[in-house]
């Protein structure tokens, strides 16, 4: 039998090893938490009764009890009078909301007793669509006066000139569904208050800004919280960010009881009360030449966050601020976006933030000035690309978009290009049978977040403090042993941390990967950024260039210890070993020269620095505050084209995907498993949510999607008989250490424009309306 | 009002067990409304664990080995109501007298359903989008219903009153199903959107020919009323080639006599269902009169899945004494009659389990129980008292990985590892006992777990590489 693979947490996956957040061992007395949570979308809360709960042996604490240790609303990113707890103190404002708490010694128990929450309430008329709440008659929060949680009207480049004067400018409507990329494992949460100190276990997606809203809400010192994750999550998506309101319910509940208390979310609640990402209503006009030049781009976006602005939203309109013109050289911008709030479940990180529902939107828009100008979709895009990066900042060139994006210089048109055969190919097919539908995405993919953007929720003037935190931290160290141990404080969602660090820094110092062990979990007992965590497709531009610095660091330091050790000032380095340059068979390697400063540092003589760890902070240099409304958004971004090919069933009106396409520059590619899994995992994420994947609500506010089959999420069986096909470019970019840009969401935000062109192929109109559900299809093909 | 979203585990119950039809029957009799029998468990179950219905008493029926059979006898093929739709499906006779039959079953759900759940069980549970519904009224079938000291039979669509309901009383059992072996032959068309577990459309349909010409027929719609809507004799005296040519006809003829409101769902709205059914069936009516039909080319055997009642029930208390082989090691304990063999597995240390759902779709809980696939949120762990479970763990042997391990690691089949171990089981389950060669039709009804992260395409790939490994082609 031929060697495994080098894939530690695969490893453990395929032996059962890993470790999720129900796996932690419980500390003795822990009592289970489950959770009342609000019927109604909108009620007044009248009146509380915990008593039949503790008739039948159980603990529980309303919203009085909670309100005493939970003093504080969690902080927002907008300017606007709301208050977000974790738990509904007087009105409960969507269904799932929670209310109370019950605490038994055995999870079982604990939901049996939610039987005895008695609550009374007034029900009140929710608020549920965008029309609704825009209408504003009635008001989820009466404080705000409105529904609209904040409004920003931006403008950039000559606007209204490039729209009068353009021969012509086309206009569409979009609807973008409420959905949740759903991990298979849901939240969970190990809260124990004790001597002050609350030590917190939980799945979350790094330490992030965790601590700062848990500690804010609880009113703890920052200093208080000690929070780990597992060394394994099953799956995030940027999901289990939002965990935080629960973490501060289960502290709370640990503080009140005294005991340690955990909560392990079930799948039904998952569905209604953990997060999504928001229904966006858009308005897109493209000003164009009559021979398909791109004018300028107005976009009008309506983004329902539901029930609270829960950061990091409204940051989902903002992710994508610096690369609003897409791939294309357009200088003329112009949005306004509103973020509303309905009687719903409120929003969040979901994967690919803010990409889909914007790329869905530019990318079908362009398509249809290609349909209506008759202009190959393919070439119009190509026309339009970008193709000069004047600016310098270090040793790489930059394009630097209207809206303050620098996009590293890449080849676009060679990316593009690199689908057209399979493109001609399919649409020679296409003349054949008329079911098949040919369509196309172009985009570049941001990858690093910066956490400044937030700060365009606020007017320029109105920001109190400037932010661009985006760094992470990484602590390399060398045992008495030799072994290079690897610690940076983020988490295993799937994405082969572990095995990449190892074998990045092995490569640095020429050594085998089982030599370096890599520990990827958070623990804020050690140091942390605010940055730091799995998002934004960030592990591979930052946190690999953090690591790589790091190895180099810790390489200066052992060259100078092996200068003593080898009693030369020229020393060299090779596959591990250090050599006198004099006298290369004179020779000491990495293990032994380790071991032997770590049991006797005693020998060096003074003033040599005997430290075998280092750590290194990285920010992408590029990331900065914003400067009034422009922001480089992102640390890096990367070109990529999509192409689908789908097969219209004319009896059931579904759609199959027969053949896709990405070709991507993605920059360095630190592991090719890894990237194609992205990839392919990005594409079953866009074709859920832009085939199957909603969360629906009745006329009520009740949830509907409350199972797995009303979700309709695709299964192994949907994705047998589909031809995927990847292209990979590696173009490494000079601006980031690691070389890399991201790779885990691109994929996600291109797809439901290449399917919806797709469709439009065939049926002669874009569908745009997600998710694309067959009965939509029948209908516009009527009309 | 209590509305309760923390969902997955059944509320409390008593459970007993009959090992013959009469006991069931006198057990029922006794404890009145508040018991159910439990069959396959695989609708009773998710509705326990949703919590949309509540018993006092569940009677567990499934080691009732004398309703396992099939045979052909006085001119019936007769089926026993505990047969799993694993067994209709694979079973040579059901294949060959009752193809369309067989075909219904293997549309159910995925092969851990289908290991445990029951064509009696589907019948009186009554989903009006169930799958055997219109295969059975197609086929003009009947089911042999049980009471104390009575027996009676009546046509499947007598059976159906309803959502939900039927002409079952309350102490009463399905013991048998039976299909005349009157040479009707038929098609069987089947929607389904994406990963919805039910279907929104299904059209059966069965004639009989002689010369050309048709005789009998048979149109079932099912999925898209509130109950299964049977045309029968609609194409009687037509010639097969004139099905074809008036098929507009004969489909409006056929859908304007139905004056029914058709269901509506998330799925799919009613005129919608509407829509696809009447373009299925028109394509059902057009291979029939091409000599197109094409049935599913699905791999057949014999024998019956068995299921044992082992170890007595014994309560203390309220608690009931458990006792499951492990892997290969004996675990005893005193539990709620409740707890299901997920959570007594991870309580007991296999926490390579996982949960993933409320309403047992996602797979990744997925054990053996006796070499097959079961997934183990949908079994109180008193049912399998005294059988033996295997978790991964059982097979690899000691740090030598399994086949099927090796090959999920080498095609990188896994990104966050969560649905990984139920995907190695039913796997398993799938190259022992279903289909070794990896036929992308049959794996595609198979295997329906969930995996948020890989997009498959790897997990596809690591089962062709375990079954190569598997038949010793590597
Ligand atoms: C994820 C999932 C997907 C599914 N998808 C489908 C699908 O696509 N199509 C489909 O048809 N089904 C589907 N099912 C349902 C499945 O077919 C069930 O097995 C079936 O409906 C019930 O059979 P059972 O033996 O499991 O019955 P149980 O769940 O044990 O019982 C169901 C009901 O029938 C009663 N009952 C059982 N046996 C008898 C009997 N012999 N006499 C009288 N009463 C009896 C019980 O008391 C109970 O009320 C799905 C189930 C799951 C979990
Ligand atoms: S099927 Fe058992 S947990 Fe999902
Ligand atoms: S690997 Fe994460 S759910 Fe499958």
């Amino acid at each position: 039998m031929s060697k495994l693979p080098h894939y530690r947490e695969g490893l453990r996956a395929v032996t059962g090893s890993g470790e999720y957040i129900d796996d932690i061992p419980t500390p003795p007395g822990t009592l289970y938490m489950a959770i009342y949570r609000s019927p109604y979308a909108h009620a007044r809360i009248l009146k509380v009764d915990l008593s039949g709960v503790l008739e039948h042996g159980g603990i529980a604490y309303g919203p009085d009890e909670l309100a005493k240790v939970i003093p504080n609303p969690f902080p927002l990113a907008v300017d606007a009078p709301i208050k977000y707890y974790p738990f509904a103190r007087d009105r409960a404002r969507f269904v799932g909301e929670p209310i109370a708490v019950v605490l038994a010694d055995d999870p079982y128990r604990a939901i049996d007793l939610l039987d005895y929450v008695q609550v009374d309430f007034e029900p009140l008329k929710p608020v549920l669509t965008l029309d609704d709440a825009l209408r504003g008659d009635i008001l989820v929060h009466e404080e705000l006066k409105s529904n609209i949680a904040m409004y920003r009207h931006m403008r950039f480049g000559p606007v209204d000139k490039a729209f009068s004067e353009a021969p012509i400018v086309i206009k569409r409507e979009f609807y973008y569904q409420k959905h949740n990329a759903m991990p298979l494992e849901t939240y969970g949460v190990l809260a124990h208050y004790v001597n002050g100190e609350l030590n917190v276990w939980a799945n979350t997606q790094g330490p992030l800004l965790i601590t700062y809203f848990v500690t804010r809400a609880l009113g703890l010192p920052t200093s208080s919280l000690r929070l780990f994750s597992p060394r394994d999550i099953g799956g995030s998506f940027g999901s289990k960010y939002s965990l935080y309101p629960y973490i501060t319910l289960a502290a709370a509940a640990s503080i009140l009881s005294g005991k340690p208390v955990k909560w392990v979310e079930s799948r039904t609640e998952h569905l209604v009360g953990s997060n999504s990402g928001g229904v966006r209503k858009g308005v897109v006009e493209v000003a164009a030449t009559r021979d398909g030049l791109i004018q300028g781009f107005r976009f009008r976006f309506y983004e329902d966050v539901g029930a609270y602005p829960r950061p990091p939203d409204p940051g989902v309109l903002f992710r994508v601020h610096g690369n609003m013109n897409g791939a294309y050289d357009v200088r003329v911008i112009e949005v306004e976006n509103y973020v509303v709030v309905t009687n719903k479940l409120p929003t969040g990180l979901n994967r690919a933030y803010g990409g889909p529902p914007f790329y869905f939107m530019l990318e079908v828009a362009v398509n249809e000035l290609a349909r209506e100008l008759g202009i190959d979709p393919l070439e119009l895009r190509v026309k339009n690309l970008i193709r000069d990066f004047p600016r310098k900042i270090g040793d790489e060139y930059f394009y630097e978009t209207i809206t303050g994006g620098l996009y590293p210089r890449q080849d676009y048109e060679r990316v593009v290009r690199a689908i057209e055969p399979e493109y001609r190919r399919w649409l020679e097919e296409r003349k054949r049978n008329p079911n098949i539908g040919v369509g196309i995405a172009v985009l570049v993919e941001p990858a690093g977040t910066n956490l400044g953007y937030t700060d365009l929720a606020i007017e320029p003037n109105k920001r109190k403090y400037p932010h661009s935190g985006s760094g992470s931290y990484v602590t390399i160290s060398i045992d008495m042993s030799g072994y290079i141990r690897v610690f940076v404080n983020g988490t295993n969602e799937g994405l082969g941390h572990e095995t990449t660090l190892a074998e990045v820094i092995a490569s640095e110092f020429g050594v085998d990967p089982s030599i370096v062990t890599v520990e990827n979990r958070v623990d804020t007992t050690r140091v942390w950024a605010l940055s730091d965590g799995s998002y934004s497709s960030r592990f591979a531009p930052i946190v690999v260039s953090a690591a790589i610095l790091a190895a180099r660091q810790l390489r200066e330091k052992l060259t100078r210890l092996a200068m003593v050790a080898l009693g030369t000032e020229r020393v060299g380095f090779e596959n591990g070993q250090f050599y006198d340059i004099n006298n290369p068979s004179r020779r000491i390697d990495i293990r032994r020269l380790a071991s032997s400063i770590n049991w006797d540092p005693g020998s060096l003589p003074e003033g040599s620095d005997a430290s075998l760890s280092t750590t290194v902070f990285y920010q992408p240099p590029t990331v900065k505050a914003p400067e009034g409304d422009r922001i480089n958004s992102s640390a890096t971004y990367a070109i990529q084209a999509q192409l689908a090919v789908i097969e219209l069933d004319p009896a059931t009106y579904d759609i199959r995907v027969r053949k896709y396409v990405i070709a991507h520059d993605s920059g360095r590619v630190l592991k090719r498993e890894f990237v194609d899994g992205q990839l392919m995992g990005g594409l079953m994420h866009g074709l859920a949510l832009t085939l199957y994947e909603e969360l629906m609500y009745d006329d009520q506010g009740n949830p509907v999607t409350t199972s797995l089959d009303i979700y309709e999420s695709p299964t192994l069986a949907e994705a047998i008989g589909m031809d995927v096909e990847l292209m990979h470019f590696e173009t490494p970019t000079k601006h980031l250490v690691s070389g890399a840009h991201g790779v885990g969401e691109g994929v996600m935000m291109g797809v439901p424009a290449a399917i919806v062109n797709a469709l439009a192929s065939i049926i002669g109109r874009a569908v745009t309306d997600l998710p694309l559900r067959p009965h939509k299809i029948m209908r516009a093909m009527e009309r | 009002m209590s509305m309760a979203y923390s969902l997955g585990i059944p509320r409390g119950f008593r459970y007993v067990r009959a090992s013959t039809v009469n006991e069931a029957l006198s057990l029922l009799n006794e404890y009145g409304g508040d018991a159910k029998v439990l069959a396959g468990g695989m609708s009773l179950m998710p509705m326990l664990k949703l919590r949309m219905t509540e018993v006092k008493y569940l009677i567990d029926i499934l080691g009732i080995n004398d309703l396992r059979y099939v045979k052909v006898e006085g001119n019936y093929l007769r089926i026993g109501a505990l047969m799993t739709h694993g067994d209709v499906a694979m079973n040579k006779l059901v294949n060959e007298h009752a193809k369309i039959l067989s075909e219904s079953a293997w549309h159910i759900a995925d092969i851990q359903v289908r290991n445990l759940g029951t064509i009696g069980g589907s019948l009186a549970h009554a989903d009006p989008a169930a799958n055997y519904y219109p295969a059975l009224i197609a086929l003009d079938a009947e089911v042999v219903i049980r009471g104390v000291g009575t027996e009676r039979g009546i046509k499947v669509s007598e059976l159906y009153k309803g959502p939900y309901i039927t002409d079952l009383k309350q102490n009463e059992v399905i013991t048998e199903v039976r299909i005349p072996l009157s040479g009707l032959r038929g098609v069987y068309e089947f929607f389904r959107r994406g990963g919805s577990s039910f279907p929104s459309v299904i059209i059966a349909v069965t004639y009989q020919e002689g010369d050309g010409v048709i005789t009998d027929s048979r149109i079932v719609i099912g999925a898209v009323y509130p109950e299964p809507v049977l045309v029968s004799g609609h194409l009687n005296g037509l010639g097969i080639k004139e099905v074809g040519t008036r098929v507009s006809d004969i489909v409006n003829s056929i859908f304007s006599s139905i004056d029914t409101k058709p269901l509506e769902d998330t799925h799919a709205p009613s005129d919608y269902r509407v829509r696809v059914a009447r373009n299925l069936l028109t394509k059902a009516l057009m291979d029939i009169a091409n000599g197109s039909v094409q049935h599913l080319r699905t791999p057949t055997k014999e024998e019956l899945i068995r299921w044992e009642f082992r170890d007595g029930v014994e309560y203390v208390g309220d608690l009931v004494r458990v006792r499951v082989n492990v892997n290969g090691q004996w675990i005893e304990d005193l539990v709620e009659p409740r707890l299901l063999l997920l959570d007594f597995l991870r309580r007991h240390g296999f926490r390579e389990v996982r949960r993933g759902c409320d309403e047992g779709k996602c797979g990744a809980c997925t054990v053996l129980v006796d070499g097959r696939a079961v997934k183990s949120c949908m079994v109180p762990v008193v049912r399998v008292s005294g059988h033996s479970v295997t978790t991964i763990r059982g097979l690899s042997r000691g740090m030598e990985l399994h086949p099927i391990q090796r090959a999920f690691l080498e095609e990188y089949a896994m990104q966050c590892g969560y649905c990984t171990h139920g995907f190695m089981m039913v796997t398993h389950d799938y190259l022992t006992n279903i289909d070794p060669t990896v036929n992308d039709d049959i794996l595609k009804l198979s295997v329906k777990n969930i995996c948020r992260c890989t997009g498959y395409m790897n997990i596809i790939k690591a089962i062709k590489r375990a079954a190569r490994y598997m038949s010793g082609s590597s």
